[in-house]
């Protein structure tokens, strides 16, 4: 059973002040682990170094115990992460050589490419969007986008940056369906959300990254207490159930 | 609307435009050339009766592309720049007498860039790119075709909107030299826009490009 681990990750933009210091996760595969914590705590950089962009100053990211950026160095199709931004992830001119763009890099067949962006777009709603420029799309259809992009080439580790956002209902019921097949297919799912309900509704594991270290633990094992330390958004209507089960001793 | 707005709107308009799906379909290699020919032609032709004897089917070309009123208006406008500059690099020949050469140079400037409009609005860029690709034009120079044409609406349309948010917060009506400064604040913004733009899209490209050395992503 696969498992991705990083261990005492440090990293600085700036060569002075640490974002990360010593943050450390363990995602197993099969599973779905949500990376919380309060805005500029450093998810996006975590995320970044767990693909791979971006080299940690101290620390290790292992699959199985391997170091993860020798498996990229042969192959780099086992990691794909959706960017927070889709407006930094798009860069072709079409919504279809924008699917199309990764697996036409590994030199496959365009009748195969094309097959594999059809497909991609069918099961995300956007088929009708194919001939569009991506520039042109709403936010929330280029979300959906940058997620086929990924999706296309079925990464073993899918790391997604604020999956929620810019989404509407439709657009993140399609999110939260993607996350779950996922899940069912043993890959590993990381994603760094403000999302309480995406946490509580999809997690496996819970991690709150705070002052550049990592605490995690299992969704059963996350109480409303621990969750509130971060700067998670908790839904009036979550409070009001949490007040009501605790006024009849729940 | 201010003109300096007007101006980046009509920019980004019609380079929108350019840049989308051509209207009629035509297989790549025909695209070529219907490229390459008339713009052959265009190249050679040194007479100013046989410029303007193709500026009529050049313009009906056109027409018969842009199709919408709109799109017409809009490219007219563009036009309207290079056909002003090159009347004003001819003027100096105008006042020395030499009327025939002013006018050769001026067709010169109207004919290729009516042309290419068309050319353009027809075939679509991306499909030029395509043509180009299946006459063996180098890759890193198609690829920065394509990246041109998908970066150019995007990067005006980003000026207007930082240029826009500045406007609304100046009260008073901007003079000249506040729309200067506005102008060359807004272009700073955009500049130190586009390092972190340029960071995430090396990172995007990087993460999506599969092939160990990767081959076959145009990078």
């Amino acid at each position: 059973m696969k498992k991705l681990k990083a261990e005492d990750i440090w990293f600085t933009y700036t060569g002075e002040e640490y974002i990360l210091k010593g943050a450390a996760l363990e995602a197993p595969a099969g599973t779905v682990t949500a990376l919380a914590g309060p805005t500029g705590c450093g998810k996006s950089t975590l995320l970044l170094i767990l693909a791979g962009l971006l080299k940690p100053q101290r620390g290790r990211i292992t699959i199985n115990g391997a170091d993860l950026a020798d498996i990229l160095e042969e192959d780099r199709s086992i990691v794909g992460i959706v960017f927070q931004n889709p407006d930094d992830q798009l860069f072709n001119p079409t919504v279809y050589d924008e699917i199309a763009y990764a697996p036409r890099t590994l030199g496959l067949p365009e009748q195969e490419v094309r097959k594999m962006v059809l497909e991609t777009a069918e099961r995300l709603g956007i088929t009708h969007l194919l001939d569009k420029p991506p520039y042109r799309l709403s936010m929330g259809q280029k979300r959906l986008v940058a997620l086929a992009s990924v999706l296309v080439y079925q990464p073993e580790i899918l790391l997604l940056d604020e999956p929620s956002t810019f989404l509407d209902k439709y657009g993140l019921g399609k999110v939260e369906e993607i996350i779950e097949e996922y899940k069912k297919t043993n890959k590993i799912i990381i994603m760094a959300t403000h999302n309480l309900d995406m946490v509580l509704g999809h997690a496996d594991n819970i991690c709150i990254l705070q002052d550049g270290k990592t605490t995690c633990r299992p969704r059963e094992k996350a109480t409303i207490e621990w969750i509130t330390q971060t700067s998670l958004p908790i839904p009036s209507y979550m409070l009001k159930l949490i007040k009501t089960c605790s006024g009849r001793g729940a | 609307m201010d003109p300096i707005t007007r101006l980046l709107e009509d920019i980004r308009d019609s380079l929108r435009i350019l840049s989308l799906e051509p209207a009629i379909n035509i297989p790549p290699r025909a695209a070529a050339l219907l490229l390459i020919i008339p713009v052959f032609i265009l190249a050679v032709t040194n007479n100013t009766q046989t410029l303007a004897l193709l500026l009529p089917p050049i313009t009906a070309t056109y027409l018969y592309a842009a199709r919408r009123l709109r799109v017409v208006k809009l490219s007219l406008k563009l036009l309207a720049y290079p056909v002003l500059l090159a009347a004003a690099s001819a003027a100096p020949l105008i006042l020395m007498g030499r009327q025939g050469e002013a006018a050769l140079f001026t067709l010169r400037v109207i004919d290729p860039a009516v042309y290419m409009m068309a050319f353009t609005l027809i075939a679509g860029w991306r499909r030029i790119v395509q043509g180009l690709e299946e006459l063996h034009i180098p890759k890193p120079l198609t690829r920065g075709m394509l990246m041109l044409a998908y970066y150019l609406p995007r990067f005006t349309g980003q000026l207007l909107a930082i240029l826009t948010a500045r406007r609304a917060r100046t009260l008073t009506k901007p003079t000249h030299t506040e729309w200067w400064r506005l102008l060359a604040t807004s272009t700073g913004e955009l500049l130190l826009r586009s390092q972190h733009t340029a960071l995430m899209l090396s990172h995007a490209i990087e993460a999506r490009t599969l092939s160990p050395r990767g081959e076959g992503a145009g990078r």
